[in-house]
């Protein structure tokens, strides 16, 4: 009887374990989709977009782990880039990325406008990242708000679309660009809410048998 | 809607709930492993000398049910395995660590965990391990960061899994795993019957 009941028991765990092989874990997409009623509503409600202003206020404070991941195509990067921003794909927000810079990073995810950041802002969000914002109106609101129209040539009329770049550069400036990291005053008068706050990532299960 | 597990117990039912929870499970662990007998350390010493192989079936049995479970819940997004603690990887320390533990183990005849139980029950053996082990601890916490403070981050992996290792989704690892589990298990059935036959011989 024992011998049946321990037999069973094995073919139970190896149809279990067959069967976790058979369904895989969930892939990012897979975590996004099963959050995308939450994901939806707090980008519906602008929960998360943060304004030029505070961006440039987080760049300036030291105690914050900023990482800013800039999700554009990488000849929009080339042209111009915040200092200090990292250019990634979609597909290259995992969670080894989310874990590297510590629990308590604060990611903000830019685009040329908010559409490709939004779907950034989902995959680092949903893949456990708990400070994750993403650049209101992105790169082309960013350049309106401090570019001040040094060096760009004048808007492109035919760039109407969401997240084509705007502004036009006479040549790959990247970082160079005195609105990739202006002087802390130079939002200045600009009203803006805040919504940066550092929250403390949820409890880890730890445990184990010594 | 975030994944239902791992439950914040703290948030749940407030922390002196939560403290009540973790000594209530920590009973229920220790209460477990007296009542199978892993108070003994002549029935935990046995396993290396084939003659009782009980501890590494009930162990290698207990690791295989969780990790699948675990793996089965992550499959099917009711659990997040991110926000799972998984120990951190220092390769060098892992190893030379596994080895003093292993050899502990067979001369004391108690992992810390069992030498706790053990005392529990007010076992002279069990006492002296426990004793042991604090001494060993507090030897090591006082001389190794401060002579040796390179060894405690060698081969640090950081959180590093077999499935990343390999490249393959963790299910795959599980029922390998779990497959090799079985083999074991009929394969230290047949020692053990082989060194009790043995034993009868003589």
């Amino acid at each position: 009887m024992a011998t049946k009941l321990r037999i069973a028991g094995a073919v139970i765990l190896v149809l279990l374990a067959a069967v976790v092989a058979l369904i895989g874990q969930p892939s990012a997409a897979d975590k996004v989709a099963f959050r995308a009623a939450e994901l939806d509503k707090q980008l519906d409600e602008r929960k998360v977009q943060i304004d030029p202003g505070d961006l440039l206020r987080l760049m300036y404070d030291t105690k914050v782990p900023l990482v800013m991941l800039d999700v554009r195509d990488e000849p929009d990067y080339n042209l111009f880039h915040l200092v200090d921003s990292r250019h990634i794909a979609l597909s290259g927000i995992d969670s080894a990325l989310i874990k590297a810079p510590g629990e308590k990073a604060v990611f903000v995810v830019i685009g040329n406008d908010e559409q490709r950041a939004s779907e950034g802002w989902k995959l680092l969000t949903a893949q456990g990242a708990t400070n994750a914002y993403l650049l209101a109106g992105g790169i082309n609101l960013w350049l309106d708000v401090f570019a001040n129209g040094q060096l760009t040539k004048p808007i492109d009329p035919s760039a109407s679309g969401d997240d084509t770049l705007r502004h036009r550069f006479n040549s790959a400036v990247g970082q160079l660009h005195p609105a990739a990291r202006p002087p802390i005053d130079a939002a200045a008068g600009r009203e803006f809410v805040e919504l940066v706050e550092i929250k403390e990532p949820g409890p880890k299960v730890k445990g184990g048998c010594g | 809607m975030d994944t239902l597990l791992p439950l914040n117990i703290a948030q749940l039912i407030g922390p002196v709930g939560e403290i009540i929870a973790i000594i209530a499970l920590g009973f229920g662990f220790g209460f477990v492993l007296e009542r199978a007998g892993f108070g003994d350390s002549r029935k935990l010493a046995a396993q290396f000398y084939f003659h009782d192989m009980t501890v590494f079936k009930v162990m290698f049995t207990a690791i295989i049910v969780a990790m699948v479970l675990v793996f089965l819940l992550c499959a099917l997004q009711v659990m997040d395995y991110e926000r799972i603690w998984v120990n951190p990887t220092y390769l060098w320390p892992g190893l030379v660590g596994g080895l003093i533990f292993g050899a502990g183990f067979i001369i004391g005849g108690y992992c810390p965990g069992t030498a706790l139980v053990s005392a529990a029950t007010l076992k002279l053996d069990g006492l002296f391990f426990l004793g042991g082990v604090l001494l060993g601890l507090f030897a090591f916490g006082e001389l190794v960061p401060k002579i040796w403070q390179w060894f405690l981050g060698a081969g640090a992996l950081g959180r590093y899994s077999l499935a990343q290792w390999l490249g393959v989704d963790p299910g795959y690892v599980a029922l390998g795993i779990v497959v090799i589990a079985v083999g074991c298990f009929v394969l230290v059935e047949y020692v053990e019957r082989m060194m009790a036959s043995r034993k009868e011989v003589r």
